[in-house]
Order: C-alpha cells, then sequence, then structure tokens
C-alpha cells in the first residue's frame, strides 16, 4: 500500500488551528483510538502484560482490602483497593466529600505488607493523607447505588441484572478524582516519564481506572456471593463487557489545558496528522472499508445508550444521532474517486453539524491503525525544555508574529461587559477551581490567568509604543506583567496548536467545552453535563476486563 | 519535617511568589526554580520565604560587563536571573565575557537560572563572590555550593570554549610514547610503500 505520508504531501489534508481550536468544536470532541486509555491496552495487549488479584480480603459487608496487579515485561504496577462501608447521606462526589465508598492507590511495583498498612492509614483519607514517590495516582470512587444494588440484588438470586438498568447507568462506581503526577506525595511526573509503557500523557492514570472497573465488578460479585451463598451466580460475560468506569467531575479539569499549550497541542498534532494519513490515501482498501463500517456500528450503538437530562447535550445527541445516519447513507456509494477518504471527510464538512464531524473524524481513525497507532506515543511534552524565554528577538517582530497568530484574541472588544463577564478562580475553602461572575461577586482581583485572549490583547497594547528594534528582554524587565503571556507567544510558534482561540472570560463561555475535549483524549465516552460545569463520563465501557486481555 | 514531591514543591513556590506579589510570568519562575532545587536535594523554601517578607527589591539594570540596581535593598534573585535568561542571546549579554553584579538577595535562588544560562550557552560559568567561587557547568546534576543567606554581590565570568595551550615538553613526551604504535622503516619497507609502476608517466 502506497501511503502520501511525508509532511508536504499532508499539508493540503491538515486541518488549521483557527478551525480545529474553537470551543465549540472542542466540545464535540470523541474519543479516538488515539485516546489514552486506548493506546495503553493496546500496548499492554501488544507486550502480553499478566494481571493477577494476589489479595482479597473483603468481608461480607464489603469492607476490606484488595490488591490487582499488571505485570509488564519490565515493571509491575499494583492497584491498592480499599472498600468502605459508607452510609449513603455521606456520599458525595464533589471534592468537598471525606469519604468514599472506595479508596486507591496506584503502586510501583508490588506493594509489601508495611506499605499496605502505611496506605490504609493514608489513601481512605484522600487529600487528608499522604502518599510517596513508590506511588503514582490516588484516587475514591463511590458506587452507583442504584445500579450497584441491581446487580448484587439479581446476581445473588441466581439471576443476571437487566441489560436496560446496566444501559441507563453504565457503571458500577464512578471515581470522582484520579490525582497523579506528585500530587499529595505521589512520584513526580519525571520518575515514569522515561518508561515506555507510561511516558504517554495519563497513563498511569488510565490503568488505575482500567484496575479499579475489574475491582467493582469483583466487588459486587463478591457481595452477591456473601448474601446469596450457592445461589449466587458471576456476572455474564457479555454483560460485564458493557460496564465501565464511571468519572464524576467539576471544573478542576477545565485550567489544565490551558496551563498546558504545549502538551494541548502535541494531543492535538497527533490527532490532525492522524486525520491527514487518512485524508491523504490513494485508495480504501476492502478490509479498511468494512473496519469502517463496523465502527460506525458501534458508534450508533453508542449513541443509543448515551443518555443525558442537559439540555445541550440533549441537542448535540440528536445532531449526532441524525448524522450517523447520514454518514451510513453516505457510506452506501464508499469508495468513491481517486482520494475517497478525502472526499468523504469533505463531505461530512459540508453535510455534518460538529458533533457529525468530529464523531466522523473518529470513525476514520479507527480502522487504521498501522497508519495511525504510532502517533500516539508521542502526545507527552517535555515543558521544562520549552519555558526559556528568547528575549534577543527584536520587539517589531515579537509584535508582528502576536498580531499574525492571536487576530482572534485581538480583535475582540474587552471593553464590552460581555466579553469579560467571567473569571476564573481557585477557592480558598477547598483549593477548587471555579469560575464567577465578575461584575456581581467578589474575588475577581485574585483571578487565574486563563483569559489568554485578553492577556494577548493587553501584551499588544503594552508592545504598541516600545520601541521596535528594541530585543524583548528589555519589555520583560520593565513588564513583567506580560512575562507570561510572552511566554504563551513563544511557546505556540512552533506548537500551533497550543492556544484554544476564544475567549474563556466570555458570557457564553461553556466551561463543559473543555472538559469534554479532554475527556475525550482520556478515552471517555457518555459524556453527561449535570450543569454547565459539571459532568459524568464512562470510561472502559466495552474494553476487555484484565482476564480477557489475552495476546490478539 | 515534610516530605514534598518536585511537582507540590514548585506549586506551592509558584503560589506563594504570586500571593506575595510576583507577576505570574515571574511566578512560573519561582516555580521552576525551586522545584529545580529541590530535584538536586536542596532545600529553597527558607530562601523563598525571606524573599518573599522582604517585600519588593532592586530590579537590576543590565549594561555591558556591569548591571546596576534599580530600587531599593539588594536585587530580586528571581527578577534577576529571568532576566539574565532573557538578555543570553544578545550580544552585550551575560554570556559575552565578565558581568559584575551588585549584591543579590538570598542569592541560592539564583543559582538555578545561572544552571540554566550555563545550558543557555552551552558553557560552563565560573561564579566569584568574595570568599567564594564555584562553577556552573551545563547540566549540572549534582550537589550545589552552600551559599550564605545574605546578600552577595556576584561575578559571572563565562568559562571560555576555545582549547588550552598546552606544555611541549608534556606534549613531546607523550609523543614518545605515541610514537611506539609505529613501525620502524627498513629499504623493504620502503620499497613496497609506493607504486610499483613509475609516477611520471
Amino acid at each position: 500500500m502506497t501511503l502520501a505520508r511525508t509532511a508536504p504531501e499532508l499539508s493540503a489534508f491538515r486541518r488549521p488551528p483557527e478551525q480545529v481550536m474553537r470551543l465549540d468544536r472542542m466540545g464535540a470532541s470523541h474519543p479516538t483510538r488515539l485516546s489514552f486509555l486506548r493506546a495503553l491496552l493496546r500496548r499492554m495487549q501488544a507486550e502480553g502484560w499478566r494481571f493477577d488479584r494476589p489479595l482479597w480480603e473483603v468481608d461480607d459487608r464489603g469492607v476490606g482490602r484488595a490488591v490487582y496487579r499488571a505485570i509488564g515485561p519490565a515493571r509491575t504496577y499494583s492497584l491498592v483497593a480499599f472498600a468502605h462501608d459508607l452510609p449513603d447521606h455521606l456520599r458525595s462526589d464533589r471534592v468537598i466529600a471525606t469519604a468514599w465508598d472506595a479508596t486507591f492507590a496506584l503502586v510501583d511495583g508490588t506493594p509489601d505488607a508495611a506499605d499496605l498498612d502505611r496506605l490504609a492509614a493514608n489513601v481512605p483519607l484522600q487529600e487528608a493523607g499522604r502518599i510517596t514517590a513508590k506511588e503514582l495516582c490516588l484516587s475514591r470512587a463511590n458506587r452507583s447505588v442504584r445500579l450497584f444494588g441491581h446487580v448484587v440484588d439479581r446476581l445473588s438470586q441466581g439471576l443476571q441484572p437487566e441489560v436496560s438498568e446496566i444501559e441507563a447507568v453504565g457503571y458500577l462506581m464512578r471515581t470522582t478524582a484520579v490525582y497523579g503526577s506528585g500530587k499529595f506525595g505521589a512520584a513526580d511526573r519525571a520518575v515514569i516519564a522515561d518508561r515506555p509503557e507510561l511516558s504517554g500523557p495519563f497513563r498511569a492514570e488510565m490503568l488505575s481506572v482500567w484496575l479499579t472497573r475489574a475491582f467493582t465488578v469483583d466487588l459486587a460479585e463478591h457481595l452477591a456471593r456473601a448474601r446469596g451463598g450457592p445461589r449466587a451466580v458471576p456476572l455474564d460475560r457479555d454483560l460485564r463487557r458493557r460496564l465501565g468506569v464511571g468519572n464524576s467531575t467539576g471544573l478542576g479539569m477545565a485550567p489544565f489545558l490551558v496551563r498546558h499549550p504545549v502538551l494541548l497541542h502535541n494531543w492535538m498534532q497527533a490527532r490532525e496528522e492522524a486525520l491527514a494519513r487518512v485524508r491523504a490515501q490513494n485508495a480504501a482498501l476492502p478490509e479498511a472499508v468494512a473496519g469502517l463500517r463496523a465502527a460506525l456500528t458501534a458508534a450508533g450503538d453508542n449513541a443509543a445508550s448515551w443518555a443525558s437530562d442537559h439540555p445541550l447535550q440533549q441537542a448535540k445527541l440528536a445532531d449526532l444521532r441524525r448524522d450517523l445516519d447520514l454518514i451510513g447513507a453516505a457510506l452506501e456509494d464508499f469508495p468513491q474517486g481517486a482520494r475517497p477518504w478525502d472526499a468523504l471527510w469533505r463531505w461530512g464538512e459540508a453535510h455534518l453539524t460538529l458533533e457529525g464531524q468530529e464523531a466522523l473524524l473518529a470513525l476514520m481513525l479507527e480502522p487504521h491503525g498501522a497508519l495511525v497507532d504510532d502517533l500516539a506515543e508521542e502526545m507527552s511534552a517535555d515543558e521544562a525544555s520549552v519555558f526559556t524565554l528568547d528575549g534577543s528577538i527584536p520587539v517589531e517582530a515579537f509584535r508582528a508574529d502576536l498580531a499574525r497568530r492571536y487576530a482572534w484574541a485581538l480583535t475582540r472588544d474587552y471593553r464590552d461587559p460581555e466579553e469579560l463577564a467571567r473569571f476564573w478562580y481557585v477557592s480558598e475553602e477547598k483549593l477548587e477551581p471555579r469560575i464567577g461572575q465578575r461584575f456581581a461577586e467578589d474575588g475577581a482581583a485574585r483571578e487565574q490567568p486563563l483569559g489568554v485572549g485578553r492577556m494577548a490583547f493587553d501584551l499588544a497594547q503594552a508592545l504598541a509604543d516600545w520601541p521596535g528594534d528594541q530585543p524583548l528582554a528589555g519589555f520583560l524587565l520593565a513588564h513583567p506583567e506580560h512575562r507570561q503571556m510572552a511566554r504563551r507567544v513563544q511557546q505556540s510558534r512552533a506548537h500551533p496548536y497550543a492556544e484554544i482561540q476564544d475567549n474563556l472570560l466570555a458570557a457564553e463561555v461553556l466551561p463543559i467545552d473543555l472538559l469534554r475535549c479532554k475527556l475525550a483524549f482520556f478515552g471517555a465516552s457518555h459524556f453527561d453535563p449535570r450543569s454547565d460545569k459539571w459532568v459524568r463520563i464512562s470510561l472502559c465501557k466495552g474494553a476487555p476486563f484484565p482476564d480477557e486481555l489475552g495476546p490478539s | 519535617m515534610t516530605a514534598l514531591s518536585q511537582n507540590e514543591i514548585e506549586s506551592l513556590a509558584l503560589r506563594a511568589a504570586r500571593g506575595a506579589g510576583f507577576s505570574w510570568g515571574l511566578a512560573e519562575e519561582a516555580g521552576l526554580a525551586l522545584g529545580w532545587l529541590a530535584a538536586r536535594g536542596h532545600d529553597g523554601t527558607g530562601a523563598l520565604l525571606d524573599l518573599l517578607n522582604a517585600g519588593p527589591l532592586a530590579r537590576p539594570l543590565p549594561g555591558p560587563g556591569r548591571w546596576q540596581a534599580q530600587g531599593q535593598g539588594p536585587l530580586c534573585p528571581i527578577t534577576l536571573g529571568a532576566a539574565l535568561l532573557d538578555h543570553a542571546r544578545l550580544a552585550e549579554g551575560p554570556l559575552a565575557g565578565p558581568l559584575d553584579l551588585p549584591p543579590v538577595a538570598a542569592p541560592v535562588l539564583l543559582v538555578p537560572f545561572l544552571a540554566r544560562l550555563a545550558d543557555l550557552g552551552g558553557t560552563a560559568l565560573k561564579i566569584e563572590a568574595p570568599g567564594l567561587g564555584f562553577v556552573m557547568a551545563p547540566r549540572v546534576g549534582g550537589p550545589l555550593p552552600v551559599l550564605a543567606t545574605t546578600p552577595l554581590a556576584l561575578r559571572i565570568v563565562p568559562l571560555a570554549a576555545a582549547l588550552p595551550l598546552f606544555d611541549p615538553a608534556i606534549l613531546d613526551a607523550l609523543g614518545l610514547y605515541a610514537l611506539r604504535t609505529t613501525v620502524p622503516a627498513t629499504e623493504t619497507s620502503r620499497g613496497g610503500a609506493g607504486s610499483a609502476t613509475p609516477d611520471s608517466d
């Protein structure tokens, strides 16, 4: 198969940042085969990882501890799970909670007895405890009271749970925070950055979540046996596959994409490069066409079980379902012409909503693993290496670059209250990122620097009267308040997908758009907003369990 | 005493510096500096606290060979460090030749910037101060010099990348050893060393 893969040939098939980096499109993101969870599972499968459960000490009330190990060719990682007896009135998904149904740590290696005792004294406390550089992640989860109860109840009677009940919820437990990268004493990112199996973004977190999923089913089966005795049955394997792990999250993860511009670029760049490679192909081989149709069927099933009560999401789901039907009709005549994938993509851009277009992207990548999967290994970023500013550039050149690449920011009128209506801040009470109304609430003097558009505008204003032939260094010394934005400008020069090209302070901004984009890169499905800044999703739904992840 | 990850140190230093009035961009520099020190086993938190408690300090005024201080008190090491890096690529910048600096507060906090400066120039820097001298090599990973907590006037001397001049007597002696890798000439070896046919054709 001849593939057009070299850079000049691909440039015609790449989407420009001004198209990709818009909040409404980011808020229509779908997981792809490059998503972090998928990439992790592929690697573990390819490398023949083994999985076991060396410890299971859980009593009949469901209280105790368990250890799940993932044993790779070079290293072993262990999820240590603590199961608790949580009174219903303490169950909260918010970060202000202090108790959970289950708490977890992902350990680097196999924990010994002393490790387990140390973790038992800290992990159930979550933020109020401390872990060490021997741990990679700290997380917790709450039961879906409704589905967990239903599954235990049915299994204990020797019956399988109702498919409709499983589909309506999709998970037995949902995590409410998964911390990594040095949080609460855990190992720093630098500790694992050179390990091939964890060098991709959020791989340790994804491993933790995937093993947590196995724990949730084991716990439900254990409680069913405790209640039903010999009558109890294990969960049917096909039904089990339909269960993912839920995740409930608020604004906490929204600022991340703004704070890590080079990382965001690398994620977007990998996905866009994958799309360009697929579009540039000269032909559609029969197996790829079959793979595309299979992916469409799966997407249809996914859309059918994807429910939300939020009006914004309901409208998007209606768009998606209609668009999937349109894609199905379009595929009846596929492939056609010299570059059939590009023709399909162009048809999609002309006829589909943003939901449908981004779903089509995911569908088109699906049968092209050999062509695109290497890109999943290029999605991390060495941020320290791009941190230092170049102060030698003349102000004139810097100004021109700013004007050219930040036109989206410089052409807005920030005197308009609508453009500045919101402000992002961190709550003193719980150190939790929040978004407020600038003109109605206190605290804007302590706002976080997420209004990149206005920051760019202010920088351009300050630069306007500065002598053009002078080096930037002198300006930065006189104006330290613009140093952060100047850094962003220089960083994004070689990273065109680094900036979200919308005003995050505007009245109409929807924080859930940021959440959806990030969660899609994780591999999340069933995005279900519970407000304009709170969302539930599902991870791992349909994925194999540890005892199913054999060699392909 | 409390164990923190590098991420936690960086994050705390960034937020504390911002809270104390540093701009976000300089607060990021402070965070990176504290993380750099911690990764090399050095606790810079006391120095940072002293710095933040001291309130606004002097800013550097760059000039060829000598930078002055603008404002009250000694130079702020974060502002100075950032400015040294910003000026590093300029013809008259800190890598051009010896540079004299007025007293710098909490001088240990300048060390991470000196290391980055050495990295940027790909050259070692000799740091001289009263009663003190040490070399910052590019990509330094080892233990750090112990610096006073009081303000310190510094001289930064980029170490020339040019090769040194050698002692001919030593070169001759080494040459004698090197000669032992060769075979003494004979008439036979001379005869077989050239072309087998005349060269004047």
